[in-house]
């Protein structure tokens, strides 16, 4: 049935064969999920946030379950920008579309960064990871500063030759206002929405479940709050918005679509079921194809606001 | 002291390293075409946060057709004994093992024995010796790794199983056996993702993440299915719902996963100590154990009704010992009780495996240590959420430092490679 519908969108000048992508740290480094899928029948993937050099994360326990979701506190633990172009990269098929994430100090040292992965043919676009929200400089600086995200993102499009998206924190209080500052200073698109600063704590033992006591909460209970961050930024932007945060279903995904995402990301789920990302995007076909939608583009912002007021 | 992967901008300091470590074993020419090499694998550890430009150590390793050869490992003269070429090593397995490698080699001096017990302790085994290989006429010993990636892991599925057997043994252990589609076979130590429901179901989100088990026994079903048994506790939500599966229903199945326990080398008598619910993963070891050599079976539990599988042992043919706390079965006491007796004839010919609680599986690592056991290998458990390696959230501490990720890299170590205080 979805057979005749087109499921191509343009994600802020990057082709995408359907609009799902998996999020970033959620997705390794694309080879561990070959056991599984064929990586081509997502969109593209967003690779685990990068930094110059390879760095650990926090000590265990790093992860916690919550109602209907998870808290982390990973920090950005990664192999580092060199060996993810030299050993990572070449083990990827070719046709299948990759996004690095990078995670910097201060504005030059994204900058850098973005400048050298800019550089790979084998990358498609860029993410800007100005949200981890338990790192403890960089990051969540910038996505909670206005001035601070603006210098931030115009010294990336200097530096970038390949569009980027800045990843944004929901851990502020006018997320159209931070969106707007990314469209004014050159972003070529958003995504939203990085993990909501939580925590939890065991009454047993009376202490909090993370090592680092505070981490980010993820999976299908901010949902609703992603939608609705979503939906504002989309109001306050003409730049295109990648959507996340609890995609469990095709369902989940056609709400961004409809509150006004081009592409969503996929991420917790792929925890829960490693084909999740490829079965959504063919969820979401066979939903535009069931509602009358000849391409699946046509779904982006199609919200029926009327006998609705904001 | 992380290994990171070497630029050409390092050439200058790699060298000096090199000059200083070995002289005249690397030209400039030669480390940097090596350098250059598509199947170079080269790992260093730089002096970064002491403000010293400076290379600490340097490995060199080319990888040809699935098969991973160590040239080289150098470590500057003042910081040996720091772990730097564990964490060299370590960093290079656990590349290895990801890149899918089947087989990695070396060649060590035969004076050389810190070397080849580093190496020993990563599961390398000498294979063969090499006669005035060295250009001073000293013989070479060829190393090839042991474990964990001896063999190709198998290639996990994503499967739907349906439940064949649900028991429940008493005092909230079950036994749960499942018909698994397209099942790939797993080396004993592999765990499974498991959760309750079909995988069209609608998505579950209580609990949202499936709970890891260990394989407990496996055996041919069909053409294309297996029978896989676990062996598993309701203590909480996940189990809980596992507990409430009656036949016929359908379970989503992950697996197999993590890595295997090596098994006992020849002349080596294999001692496998299981608490509780930890007996699961030692199963199809000591099935396998059994056909080359002897095993002994210490399963140990708080009471007779928490001894779990002990006949389904004792049918491998193996010698099987029990302890209880309450005294109900076996000896009254714990499982380390019967460590000492049980290898006191000749404690060098053992290796221990231990499976069950955290303090359960420390003290039988210190035991070893102390009764001079050579090899003690633990199988640690941890949260998990994805348990193939993507969420990093399963991350347990070395002892040389940095982190592991137990559901890849692990479940098994040996004892000396964890950092015991750091566990969760
Ligand atoms: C590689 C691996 C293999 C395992 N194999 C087996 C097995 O063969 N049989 C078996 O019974 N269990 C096994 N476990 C432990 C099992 O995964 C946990 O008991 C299970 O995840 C608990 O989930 P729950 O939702 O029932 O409990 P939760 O509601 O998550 O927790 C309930 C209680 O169980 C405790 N708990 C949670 N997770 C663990 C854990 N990983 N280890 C110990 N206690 C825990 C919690 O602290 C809490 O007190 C294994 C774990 C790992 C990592
Ligand atoms: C374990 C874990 C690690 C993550 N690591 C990163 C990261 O390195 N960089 C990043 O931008 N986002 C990271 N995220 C956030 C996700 O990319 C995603 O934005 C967020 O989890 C919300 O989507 P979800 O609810 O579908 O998971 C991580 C999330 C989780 C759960
Ligand atoms: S459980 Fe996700 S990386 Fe190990």
């Amino acid at each position: 049935m979805s057979g005749k519908v087109d499921t191509r969108v343009r994600l802020a000048g990057i082709d995408l064969k359907n609009p799902v992508l998996t999020a970033s740290g959620t997705f390794g480094y694309g080879t561990e999920f070959q056991d599984f899928m064929d990586l081509t029948q997502i969109g593209g993937f967003v690779g685990k946030s990068l930094t110059r050099a390879p760095r650990w994360g926090n000590p265990p326990p790093r992860i916690a379950e919550t109602p209907s979701g998870m808290l982390n506190a990973i920090s950005i633990e990664n192999i580092g920008v060199e060996a993810f172009l030299k050993e990572r990269l070449p083990a990827l098929p070719e046709d299948v579309v990759v996004i690095a994430s990078c995670f910097g100090t201060d504005p030059e040292d994204y900058a850098d960064l973005a400048a050298e992965l800019s550089e790979s043919p084998r990358i498609a676009g860029i993410e800007i990871n100005a949200s981890c929200p338990h790192v403890k400089s960089g990051g969540i600086e910038f996505g909670q500063d206005p001035n601070l995200l603006g210098a931030l993102v115009r010294r990336v499009r200097e530096a970038s030759s390949k569009p980027f998206l800045v990843k944004l924190s929901p851990n502020v209080s006018r997320i159209g206002d931070m969106a707007k500052v990314c469209e004014d200073s050159g972003a070529d698109g958003i995504s939203l929405i990085n993990t909501v600063q939580a925590m939890d704590v065991d009454v047993q033992t009376r202490r909090p479940v993370l090592s680092n006591i505070l981490g980010g909460l993820s999976g299908p209970a901010i949902r609703p709050i992603a939608l609705r961050m979503v939906w504002q930024a989309s109001q306050a932007v003409n730049i295109p918005i990648c959507g996340s945060g609890g995609i469990l279903t095709a369902e989940d995904a056609v709400k961004f679509m409809l509150c006004g995402a081009t592409a969503v990301q996929v991420g917790t789920a792929n925890y829960t079921n490693p084909m999740a990302a490829a079965e959504i995007a063919v969820g979401i076909a066979d939903y535009a194809a069931e509602h009358g939608f000849p391409r699946v583009a046509d779904l982006v912002g199609a919200l029926d606001l009327s006998s609705r007021s904001a | 002291m992380k290994p990171r992967a070497v630029h050409l901008a390092d050439l200058d300091l790699l060298l000096r390293l090199c000059e200083d470590v070995r002289p005249g074993a690397w030209s400039r020419t030669q480390l940097s075409d090596e350098m250059a090499r598509k199947d170079a694998r080269i790992l260093c550890v730089d002096a970064a946060g002491t403000g010293e430009s400076r290379v600490l150590g340097l490995l060199l390793a080319r990888s040809v057709a699935g098969e991973l050869e160590i040239l080289d490992v150098a470590v500057a003269e003042d910081v040996r004994r720091r772990g730097i070429g564990r964490s060299l090593l370590t960093s290079l397995l656990a590349r290895a093992q990801e890149e899918g490698v089947t087989r990695v080699l070396l060649e060590v001096r035969a004076s050389n024995r810190a070397a080849q017990s580093l190496y020993a302790d990563h599961g390398f085994v000498v294979e063969g010796r090499r006669a005035r290989y060295y250009p001073d006429g000293e013989d070479a010993f060829l190393m090839t790794q042991h474990t964990p990636n001896r063999t190709v892991r198998p290639a996990p599925v994503r499967a739907e199983a349906e439940v064949l057997e649900n028991i429940a043994e008493g005092g909230g252990n079950y036994r749960l056996s499942l018909a698994i589609p397209n099942w790939p076979g797993a080396d004993p130590g592999q765990f499974l993702m498991l959760s309750a429901g079909a995988w069209t179901d609608v998505a579950r989100t209580d609990p949202l993440l499936p709970r890891p088990m260990a394989v407990f026994r496996q055996s041919p079903l069909g053409p294309d299915s297996a029978r896989v048994e676990t062996l598993y506790k309701a203590v909480g939500r996940g189990s809980g719902l596992l507990a409430q599966a009656q036949v016929g229903q359908r379970i989503r199945v992950v697996g197999p996963l993590g890595g295997r326990f090596p098994l006992p080398q020849p002349e080596e008598r294999a001692l496998l100590v299981g608490g509780g619910t930890g007996t699961a993963s030692l199963y199809e070891l000591a099935a396998q154990a059994a056909r080359t050599g002897e095993v002994d079976v210490v399963l140990g539990a708080r009471s007779e009704q928490d001894l779990m599988g002990v006949s389904l042992f004792r049918d491998l043919g193996v010698r099987v010992h029990t302890t209880t706390e309450d005294g109900s079965h076996g000896l009254r006491g714990r499982v380390t009780d019967l460590i000492p007796q049980l290898t006191a004839e000749n404690p060098q010919s053992f290796s221990l495996y231990a499976c069950g609680p955290t303090p359960m599986m420390h003290a039988c690592a210190r035991l070893a240590e102390e009764l001079g056991v050579p090899r003690c290998w633990v199988s640690l458990e941890n949260t998990m959420a994805c348990g193939f390696g993507v969420c990093l959230g399963c991350a347990v501490p070395l002892s040389e430092g940095g982190f592991s990720l137990l559901c890849r890299v692990g479940p098994v170590y040996s004892a000396s490679e964890i950092s015991w205080e750091g566990l969760p």
